[in-house]
């Protein structure tokens, strides 16, 4: 940013002005005449088209000058001049003085309009911004069926006002900062007082200031410049594109980070077993969300380990297949040219290509393509004896597996691989030995200072009412332990409902 | 200090549980029946008495010296040179013991699952997991056991569970007290040095964040696996009968027997995983104390580049120790009492000495 102090000249002004912005093509210069007692005054408003809201400029600054100027009396000196008509002419909600030029254009470049007026050493910064965005729509990743369907857009003041409905308390903190030399992203770092512990918010907010970039176009370059475990796998920061998830884990005492530009919010600290929680779980009764927690669970765990399973039980257990299958299994795979354990790479590395190109391509012609990737492919390449009818299967399971929970993308195919091989040279003593590696690495990662895997490993039983199943709501009386600080009880112990007592049937109920 | 964690007492007990109970399930069975046929179980008895005993030695020598290990108060009590020369003998008690276990699990992977494999593969992959996860440091090792354990002991019930229908207790467990008492006194011996494994006690007690708690921690941990330990002995004993002297691993062969509707058979290879899995955290364990005890021995800082050096000596002499698994069978019986002595006798000697020259804290004193 320029340091540059304003000039009593206007025409400087408006030529310095123009040195620093350079050529504009969308820099408005609106020139203004007014009328002070008897004598005239040059003055000029500047904005930039498409970002500035010309209807509200020409309503509430323009026409004010124009008409109303008249009435300063000559008792108006140069100084106050400006200030006079902040308080009584123009009829914009957000309007302040400015003294530098720096910041005057920096504030012009955000969408702000300025006014110069001729004898006056500062100007005038009048809030009227209007610029095209999307509106609140669905999130398209997290979808629910019940619950609030709202998500963030790429615009930070409706971002923030979507969190402040939900949570309407002067607790609520909004910290804001500017990330990015060339960008100059504003980034909010929420947190609710007396929930989120001070380190932690500290933490958040000294690892942002570290970053100096060019620019910050999404959270998740935030994200990457400020996780525990950069070489890691998995993902040690939050994220989600819906304001009531953010609210719910700024009431379990985490810290959310918004982002101008994105409609993706960060959370911290993030656990592992955020993955398997999905905000619809506490909308809904319990029973159906434990029994699909338990399902993700399991499926988690598919995903990653039934490729090294079946390479292994295959190649050096068949003892363990139900022996009708074996036989089966044996014919299925006679004659087959590859090792299995390339067989089933082979195949995961098409899975991940069809998937790719389903995500890009045009959504019909997306479709299509996984389609007859799929379908056709892969009963093509079974019936012509190049894979077994097995290991489609597996791949197609593994990778629909992989879809349930979305949130370990980054850990599925390369875990997989690691462990096929594992699997393909040493059976399931490879594959234990990469359980304990990656189990080992998992349980070394920490988010924030909070053990990755709390809590389960350190195992804290009672905190479990929450993980695998999601006991009724009435019984998660506490906020999650690893994660909150002193604040523990979110609501009063008993809150059981029961229906009230009545007489019994016949009897008149007493009034 | 060389290890900045600190574990609860609660997982002091689990590890300590996952450092007995999978090796000693797979391997004890045969080797307690061998001398004290059907009345096995009565030993189990006994040596978890015996395990009681030898793990209040380890906690009262905790409470003396608090915040040290044993390799730190050994130099207290005997002096600079005598005190590193007890610590060495605990390093390589710690290394030889390790290189046992790496084998038996190694030769029994080979044995029964992977003829076709050389048994260096098996050593070399347990030992470098072993290194990986020692670098980590005690908290790590802590909580991936925190994982690991419950994993077992839920595949040793549900092993348990499917192989009710296949009991003969009274066909296989009378008459009781046939031989009178001596073989069951010497069937504890061999479990003696599995129930002993609370000396790695001696290394973690400073590290735990209420070392206080020690004692009841120790005996928590020897009970549990006293429980499960007569839990499988009578299993076994009530399913195979006479055949457990002849099976080298009979738990495992409980899991072959297991056949529900002709369709969940041959379970033996996921059981034997999940006691690998905890094989592996037993093997760790002994790696940690090792590499501790040597870096705090030889007054090393930081103990990464330890571990690797401990690991490459671990994998020569689990290769080079023994010849094949007769060998190690054989030796199973007759060198471990003598390796027992030490486990039991360095503690036992250490407060012996505390005691008459009144060094740390006193018990009096405490109060």
């Amino acid at each position: 940013m320029v340091d540059l102090p304003l000039s009593p000249k206007l025409e400087d002004n408006l030529q310095a002005f123009q040195e620093i912005i350079g050529q504009a093509p969308d820099l408005v210069v609106r020139r203004l005449q007014l009328k002070i007692g008897s004598r005239e005054r040059a003055a000029a408003l500047v904005y930039l088209d498409r970002l500035a809201d010309p209807a509200m400029l020409g309503d509430n600054v323009v026409q004010p000058l124009l008409r109303r100027a008249g009435q300063m009396g000559a008792k108006v000196t140069d100084g106050d001049l400006l200030e006079f008509i902040e308080r009584n002419i123009v009829t914009v909600p957000g309007a302040r003085r400015e003294t530098n030029l720096g910041r005057a254009v920096s504030i012009v470049l955000r969408g702000d309009s300025v006014l110069f007026v001729d004898g006056c050493r500062g100007s005038l910064i009048l809030a009227a911004r209007e610029f095209e965005t999307r509106r609140v729509e669905e999130p398209t990743l997290e979808t629910v069926i019940r619950g609030p369907k709202e998500g963030f857009t790429e615009n930070l003041n409706t971002n923030v006002s979507l969190l402040r409905r939900r949570l309407p308390d002067p607790r609520l903190r909004l910290q804001e900062m500017k990330i990015g030399r060339y960008s100059q992203t504003r980034v909010v770092v929420a947190h609710i007082a007396g929930l989120a512990t001070p380190e932690m918010v500290r933490e958040v907010e000294t690892r942002l200031s570290r970053i100096d970039i060019d620019g910050v176009l999404d959270s998740g370059y935030l994200e990457q410049l400020i996780e525990d475990a950069p070489y890691s796998l998995f993902p040690t920061i939050g994220n989600t594109e819906k304001p009531d998830v953010v609210a719910g884990r700024l009431l379990e005492g985490r810290v959310a980070i918004l982002v101008d530009g994105s409609p993706v919010a960060l959370t911290v600290p993030r656990l592992l077993y955020e993955t398997i929680q999905a905000p619809e779980d506490y909308y809904s009764r319990p029973y159906n969300s434990s029994v699909i927690r338990i399902i993700r669970v399991l499926l988690l765990l598919g995903s990653i380990f039934l490729p090294a399973f079946y390479i292994a039980i295959v190649n050096f257990h068949p003892e363990m297949i139900p022996r009708t299958l074996t036989i089966t299994l044996a014919a299925d795979r006679e004659g087959l040219p590859f090792p299995l354990a390339l067989e089933v790479l082979f195949f995961g590395l098409i899975f991940e290509g069809l998937r790719e190109a389903g995500v890009r391509l045009p959504r019909p012609v997306g479709q299509a393509v996984t389609i007859v990737g799929a379908l056709i492919l892969g009963t093509a390449a079974v019936d012509a004896g190049l894979v077994s009818a097995a290991t489609v299967i597996v791949t197609a399971f593994v990778g629909i597996a992989g879809f349930v929970t979305p949130g370990l993308t980054d850990v599925y195919i390369l875990s997989r691989l690691f462990l096929a091989i594992l699997a393909g040279v040493l059976g399931l003593f490879g594959l234990v030995i990469g359980l304990v590696v990656i189990v080992t690495h998992t349980c070394s990662l920490r988010s924030f200072g909070v053990p990755y895997t709390a809590p389960v490993a350190p195992l804290d039983f009672p905190e479990l009412k929450d993980i695998f199943i999601r006991a009724p709501l009435w019984t998660l009386t506490t906020r999650p332990a690893s994660v909150t600080g002193e604040n523990r009880y979110r609501m009063r112990r008993v809150l059981r409902p029961a229906p009230p007592k009545t007489a019994g049937e016949g009897k008149r109920r007493k009034s | 200090m060389l290890e900045g964690g600190k574990i609860s007492g609660r997982q002091a007990v689990y590890l300590l549980v996952a450092t007995i109970l999978p090796s000693s399930i797979l391997f004890l069975p045969h080797l307690m029946y061998i001398e004290a046929r059907q009345d096995a179980w009565l030993s189990v008895m006994l040596v978890t008495l015996f395990g009681l005993a030898a793990g209040d030695i380890i906690a009262r020598l905790g409470r003396r010296f608090p915040g040290q290990t044993v390799i730190e108060y050994s130099q207290v009590l005997l002096g600079r040179i005598p005190g590193r020369l007890v610590g060495l003998t605990l390093v390589g008690l710690f290394i030889c013991l390790n290189a046992f276990i790496i084998r038996e699990f190694g030769e029994l992977l080979v044995i029964h699952f992977m003829p076709e494999t050389p048994l260096v593969v098996f050593v070399a992959s347990t030992i470098l997991v072993a290194v990986y996860v020692v670098r980590h440091g005690l908290e790590v090792l802590a909580r991936v056991n925190d994982i690991f354990l419950p994993v077992v002991i839920i595949m040793l019930l549900f092993l348990v569970l499917l192989v009710i229908p296949e009991l003969h207790p009274a066909a296989n467990l009378l008459p009781v007290l046939e031989n009178g008492f001596n073989p069951v006194a010497r069937g504890a011996v061999p479990a003696g040095v599995f129930f002993a494994a609370t000396f790695v006690m001696l290394m973690l007690i400073p590290y735990m964040s209420q070392p206080r708690q020690a004692r009841r921690v120790i005996a928590r941990a020897v009970l549990t696996v006293g429980a499960f330990q007569l839990l499988i002995v009578l299993v076994v004993i009530s399913t195979l009968g006479p055949l457990t002297a002849n099976k080298l691993f009979p738990a495992l062969i409980l899991a072959r027997e297991i056949d529900i509707a002709a369709f969940i058979t041959n379970l033996d290879p996921l059981i034997l995983l999940s006691w690998i899995a905890g094989g592996l955290i037993k093997v760790a364990v002994f790696h940690y104390c090792a590499t501790l005890a040597t870096a705090q021995v030889f007054g090393v800082r930081n103990y990464g580049p330890v571990t690797v050096v401990n690991g490459a000596v671990l994998g020569l002499l689990t290769v080079i120790l023994w010849e094949d698994a007769v060998e190690l069978t054989y030796q199973a019986v007759a060198v471990l009492p003598y390796f027992l002595t030490l486990i039991v006798g360095i503690p036992a000697g250490l407060l012996l000495v505390a005691v008459i020259r009144k060094k740390g804290v006193l018990p009096r004193a405490r109060r």
